[in-house]
């Protein structure tokens, strides 16, 4: 296997959401202590239940930090053209040159990202324009033409309004947008998810045939583990703000070694498959005020006394396999 | 009618108009639907189909939320789209009971939780005063796994989202209701408490003898669950059958596109062929002939032409000419 460079690092990253209540400080811990490593031409899946900080995560990582959400500690470092910059030391400037040319960002629901009052042909001239240095509206037409017709979509999108678009066809459509200056990174923040599941399977293959023409990396958060299954090269699982089991993604489904990600993977109803599948038990966490030590003990079938006092580290297992759990860690010593 | 049929719906359609009342068209959002669920044999159904193929507008039209354009609903032998009078109403509320997609919504954040357990239990006379309503509603709550001092002066915010739904769950069931509709009431729940939710609606079935219609578009979740499954495509009732039938050997087009479409949670089974989606949707709605034939690649001239008609083969419905000339029996 080729060498791995990897693209973007983040070390003991911390952020949390602050706010003042009564006169009394509050913090929500919503991304602490999370280090992990993104190659260049993968994708990256990010799973977790809702509140466990995978948005917060991508927040951070696409520089969208406003008050209550604080960055605390810990530091993300993209590689831009050879070069290593933090995601902090840049300002507002050149934090908008990098957003859709360098980066650039799929949320879930594509009409926050469209305009609802301009044609979709001036949307993609707009950010055309305002990212490279085209001579006329022409040049920048040619452009957004030539993307439209590569990702297979009908030209008639350019000239329709959003509203006149079908959901599944205005999701294709902010992929399309996102993509047009061909960006290294490509964020998705559940792109998928309020999609039927046949228009779904269309933009996961665009977003597959996108990242293999570019040949660039892709970040991609959603709950739906079978999407992961689906799309992704490598998983992180997150659980209450923290990152708790990083690895492949046929390791994740074959070989889970969180008892978290076990519960996940074992959970997934499959048709013809109908044994009885088991919810993890108890509820998620307040990241308010998180539990003590690892915050799934109180969930853990397995957890013993060292789990309600002592923070598990994330280690390197296998190769590869990123986990931060004492007994998968303990087990993984006496097998080996 | 029948006595022994829980709930029989009978050429049921749903015609909404689009635009103004004279320029405007007509979308067909439920298009002669037929189901029947018998009485004493409890089952879970499930409706499923993708958004804007009339599933919510069918469940809604049972619930008596939306009035049928056409066609009717018989529960317990009685039509219910002509309810005459209060009493009869509310005895038809009692029996029916709607559980809602997020249940968050649907309690008032500034409301405790339990004034609407208590609510229920006196607005519908099930308990003369509070005393009484605490116990129902105490028992309510035990059949879901939680209990009333657990509930207890507490608002939906500090209750976990698997919680609420519960709640929700032990409100429907206060009235002792027979059947249960429940709109896709896991896909605002983390997947961690989901399958939580659906093995309690397996233990309604089997422990309390409740009916419940499940809609969804999980197919996934309703295979684990259900019985037997109607697959709605653009107003029709494509596919009616057993759920093992129907999901493993899927025999209309539409089904099998459907099922191949569904993401398996195995990376070793990732789709390896190509699919074409529709661009226009509303086309579709107005398309002549069988709503599908447009993606079908089966099509014959045929199903743009002809509406297809319910063809009963191996133990189901299939509304598709695939299966006419094999017709053992046409249905009445």
């Amino acid at each position: 296997m080729e060498e791995r460079r990897t693209i973007l690092r983040t070390k003991n990253l911390k952020a949390y959401y602050s706010f003042k209540a009564f006169g009394i400080d509050r913090n929500i811990k919503a991304l602490d202590d999370v280090t992990f490593d993104i190659y260049e031409k993968e994708i990256f899946g990010i799973a977790g239940e809702s509140g466990c900080g995978k948005s917060t995560l991508m927040k951070v990582l696409y520089g969208l930090i406003k008050s209550p959400l604080r960055h605390i500690g810990g530091d993300a470092i993209y590689k831009i053209n050879g070069n290593e910059r933090s995601i902090f030391s840049f300002d507002k400037e050149t934090l908008r040159k990098l957003r859709w040319s360098f980066m650039s960002y799929i949320p879930q629901g594509s009409m926050n990202i469209l305009n609802p009052t301009v044609r979709i042909k001036k949307q993609f001239l707009n950010i055309i324009k305002a990212h490279k240095d085209v001579v006329n509206v022409d040049e920048a037409e040619d452009i957004a033409v030539e993307h439209i017709k590569s990702l297979g979509l009908p030209l008639e999108v350019l000239r329709s309004y959003p509203h006149q678009l079908s959901g599944g066809m205005r999701q294709r459509v902010t992929i399309a947008l996102a993509t047009v200056l061909k960006p290294r990174i490509i964020f998705g923040d559940e792109p998928t998810t309020a999609l039927d599941v046949v228009v779904q399977r269309g933009v996961i293959q665009l977003l597959k045939d996108i990242q293999k023409e570019l040949n660039n990396t892709v970040i991609m958060v959603t709950h739906d583990m079978a999407v992961h299954a689906e799309l992704t090269d490598r998983i992180g699982i997150m659980y209450a703000g923290k990152m708790v089991e990083i690895a492949s993604t046929r390791e994740i489904f074959k070989e889970p070694l969180h008892p978290y990600t076990q519960y996940l993977i074992n959970s997934l109803p499959k048709i013809g498959d109908k044994s009885e599948k088991v919810s993890v038990p108890g509820a998620p966490p307040s990241l308010a005020n998180p539990p003590s030590g690892c915050r799934f003990h109180p969930r853990c079938p397995y957890a013993k006394q060292i789990c309600k006092e002592q923070e598990p580290t994330f280690e390197e297992l296998k190769p590869g396999h990123f986990v931060a759990c004492f007994i998968a860690t303990k087990r993984g010593v006496e097998n080996g | 009618m029948d006595k022994n049929k829980l709930i029989e719906v009978k050429d049921l359609n749903k015609t909404f108009i689009i635009g103004g009342r004279f320029f405007g068209s007509k979308l067909v959002a439920v298009n002669k639907a037929n189901l029947v669920m018998q009485q004493g044999k409890p089952e879970i159904f499930t409706l499923a189909g993708e958004s804007g193929s009339g599933k919510t507008t069918l469940a809604r039209m049972i619930l008596g939320i939306i009035e049928p354009t056409s066609g009717h609903i018989y529960y317990k032998g009685k039509d219910v789209t002509r309810l005459r009078g209060k009493k009869e109403r509310e005895w038809f509320k009692k029996e029916v009971q709607p559980i809602f997609q997020n249940p968050f919504e649907a309690f008032n954040p500034l409301k405790r939780v339990e004034t609407y357990l208590f609510e229920t239990a006196l607005n519908f006379g099930i308990a003369k005063n509070k005393n009484e309503a605490s116990d129902i509603v105490d028992e309510a709550l035990k059949s879901v796994g939680l209990s009333l001092s657990e509930v207890y002066q507490r608002y939906p915010h500090e209750l976990s989202g698997g919680q609420v739904q519960r709640t929700c769950i032990a409100r429907a069931l206060i009235t002792r209701p027979s059947l249960l509709i429940a709109d896709e009431p896991v896909s605002m729940v983390d997947a961690s408490l989901r399958m939580s939710i659906l093995n309690f609606f397996h233990k309604l079935k089997t422990d309390y003898g409740v009916s419940i219609i499940y809609i969804t578009h999980d197919l996934a979740t309703a295979y684990y669950v259900s019985d037997r499954i109607a697959i709605m495509y653009r107003g029709y009732i494509v596919e009616l059958g057993p759920i093992e039938k129907v999901l493993t050997n899927p025999l209309h087009p539409y089904t099998q596109l459907l099922l191949d479409s569904i993401p398996k949670p195995d990376p070793d089974r990732r789709w390896n062929k190509r699919i074409k989606l529709a661009d226009i949707e509303v086309k579709e709605y107005m398309a002549l002939g069988c709503k599908f034939a447009n993606r079908c690649k089966y099509a014959t001239e045929r199903c743009f032409k002809e509406e297809p008609y319910d063809v009963e083969i191996d133990g189901r419905k299939v509304k598709c000419f695939l299966y006419s000339d094999k017709e053992v029996s046409t249905t009445l």
